[in-house]
């Protein structure tokens, strides 16, 4: 326990020097994000009119929130790892001390942790712009965290078969960018039933659903629990968890077999 | 190296073979060697040979297909992790290192990567920055290092959790002589004075036949040759001598087709202004008979000896051979 912590706290130093040297970037990729959303979501009121009121627009600041950290972990995860291949670096992760399985995890960890600091930056914004007031519900970061374990899940899966597969890192993108409308991130499937059956195995669609019901109409931690909704969720991400670590643990494997940990 | 024979080897390699997926031949077929404290053994063989996949699969990087690579008596398959604490790596030359992090950042990231206790690693990361004259460029970004600190700077990040067995994969390609000069002596000083095994490969046989005590060469995947640097020039010598006439000018270009049709066996290098006619165990007689060739065309001759052969001759004359 004592080595994870002191592999988070380099990593976390490691991100953040990073990110200093990518500030730029990282202020126009914040900014980017922001108005995004508020792009978005004023096409959406457009769109749907009085529909789309002040609950709709919270509903899909939950949701976006949502795959905003998903998707940044999800492209950050690969991205570090392209860029240790092509540094060589990443050879280095397997001469440690540690699994590499274990840098991985405290690396996912922190890169969770910088896009949480991120996605609550957006909402810092977008909340009083848009003048809305998410129900007070400490109980949604418990159903926050299981959603978003899925989604480490999948970041875990996409890192393993990079190892293998260099090109898949150019998919990811492609991949994220679909999450956020076939999860409903922006607006709920409920109206479009094959994208509603394709997004209930998706990793943040039912944790997307029950944030909502706890952030936007103020059901308790208790009454979910009362739900098959919350244990499909549960199922779900153990799935997503369990196929990412093994598919990452077939990929290291793999890649030691071809000698490609060094190549990109 | 004459000690080793006393010494347990650090690094095992038993009957080891590498056939990558897909591939019609094995890059690394059935090698053994073996590597002591304070030992450097070279790695030698032309592009594609299998010097990295050995090395490689040495740090457990690469899966061996079959035979067994041991690390102070970890075997690198199942127990990589407890083998690769004792191993140092500088792979690729300066692909090692994240170039927007400065030199001190690297080294607190790696160090912490290899759980360095915080107080021994600032100590240690001093200590070593000092050694290897970084410690004014320390909180400078690598990428605007030069190619042969960048390099100084991998070393530095492979010795921050003290390794028994360093592995060098072409630690002076791409570096100027002066830098390339002080990595040998550095090289040669973790060996001699902190008993560190080293295991290198290099295209330089002067690097190879300056540092190493013991030669490995290896090609299309098999071992060629495995003996102490001193032996392999010795065996070369007692089978064969050079004679190396040295001759003022450049010759004419009739007199060196002439020769090359008479002495098929000689070579002719220029070296500035003298010429240099290398012949490998020739006979007496048609030695005199060259010297008469040369004196009627006017040439002045300058020398005439016999040399012991260079690393570079036998690295040749072993792979040729194979080829042949």
């Amino acid at each position: 326990m004592i080595a994870f912590l002191r592999i988070i706290q380099v990593e976390t130093q490691r991100e953040w020097r990073r990110a200093r040297a990518y500030l730029v970037e990282v202020l126009a990729d914040q900014a980017l994000f922001t108005l995004g959303f508020l792009l978005l979501s004023g096409l959406l009121r457009v769109v749907a009119g009085e529909a789309y009121d002040s609950g709709a627009r919270l509903a899909s600041l939950v949701g976006f929130l949502t795959w905003r950290v998903a998707d940044g972990c999800l492209l950050r995860l690969t991205q570090s790892l392209t860029e240790d291949a092509q540094w060589g670096t990443l050879e280095q992760l397997w001469l440690t001390t540690v699994s590499p399985h274990v840098i991985l995890l405290a690396r996912a960890l922190t890169i969770f942790l910088y896009f949480i600091g991120r996605a609550l930056l957006i909402a810092a914004v977008v909340l009083p712009v848009l003048r809305l007031r998410p129900v007070f519900a400490p109980g949604a970061l418990l159903i926050f965290m299981l959603a978003e374990i899925g989604a480490v899940g999948v970041a875990f899966l996409i890192a393993g078969l990079h190892l293998v597969y260099k090109n898949v890192a150019s998919l990811t993108l492609a991949f994220s960018t679909a999450l956020l409308f076939l999860s409903g991130g922006l607006a709920p499937l409920d109206n479009a039933p094959i994208l509603y059956g394709l997004s209930r195995v998706l990793p943040l669609t039912i944790g997307m659903n029950l944030l909502r019901q706890m952030l936007v109409e103020g059901a308790s931690l208790a009454a979910l629990l009362g739900q098959g909704e919350f244990y499909w969720l549960l199922v779900n991400t153990a799935a997503y968890a369990l196929i990412g670590w093994l598919v990452l643990e077939w990929g290291q494997r793999a890649a030691r077999q071809h000698g490609s940990l060094a190549h990109y | 190296m004459a000690e080793t024979g006393r010494k347990e080897p650090l690094v095992y390699l038993q009957e080891v073979s590498k056939i990558y997926p897909g591939a019609g031949r094995p890059a690394v077929d059935q090698v053994s060697l073996k590597l002591y404290p304070g030992e450097i053994l070279a790695l030698l063989g032309p592009n594609g040979a299998g010097k990295t996949t050995t090395v490689k699969m040495t740090a457990g990087l690469v899966l061996p297909t079959t035979g067994m690579i041991r690390v102070l008596g970890h075997e690198m398959v199942r127990e990589r992790i407890k083998g690769v604490r004792h191993i140092g790596a500088v792979l690729e030359g300066t692909r090692n290192l994240y170039w927007r992090l400065s030199a001190r950042e690297n080294l607190l990231y790696f160090g912490g990567l290899r759980l360095v206790p915080h107080r021994e690693l600032n100590y240690r990361i001093d200590k070593l920055l000092a050694l290897f004259d970084l410690s004014e460029h320390q909180d400078r970004d690598v990428r605007h290092f030069s190619r042969g600190m960048q390099q100084k700077l991998a070393l530095v990040a492979a010795l921050l959790h003290d390794p028994e067995v360093l592995l060098l994969d072409e630690p002076t390609l791409g570096l100027d002589v002066q830098a390339a000069r002080r990595l040998e002596e550095t090289i040669m000083q973790l060996a001699r004075e902190q008993g560190k095994a080293i295991l290198l490969t290099t295209h330089v046989m002067a690097l190879a036949e300056k540092l190493a005590d013991r030669i490995f060469v290896i090609y299309k995947g098999r071992q060629v040759a495995y003996d102490s640097t001193s032996t392999l020039l010795e065996q070369y010598n007692m089978e064969r001598d050079t004679t190396d006439i040295q001759v003022a000018g450049l010759l004419p270009e009739a007199l060196v087709s002439k020769i090359q049709t008479t002495f098929p066996d000689v070579t002719i290098m220029l070296n500035g202004e003298t010429t240099t006619l290398a012949w490998s165990s020739p006979e007496q007689a048609a030695v005199i008979r060259l010297l008469q060739l040369l004196d009627q065309h006017r040439v002045t001759i300058l020398n005439v000896g016999r040399r012991q052969a260079t690393l570079e001759e036998v690295f040749l004359s072993l792979t040729e051979g194979e080829v042949s």
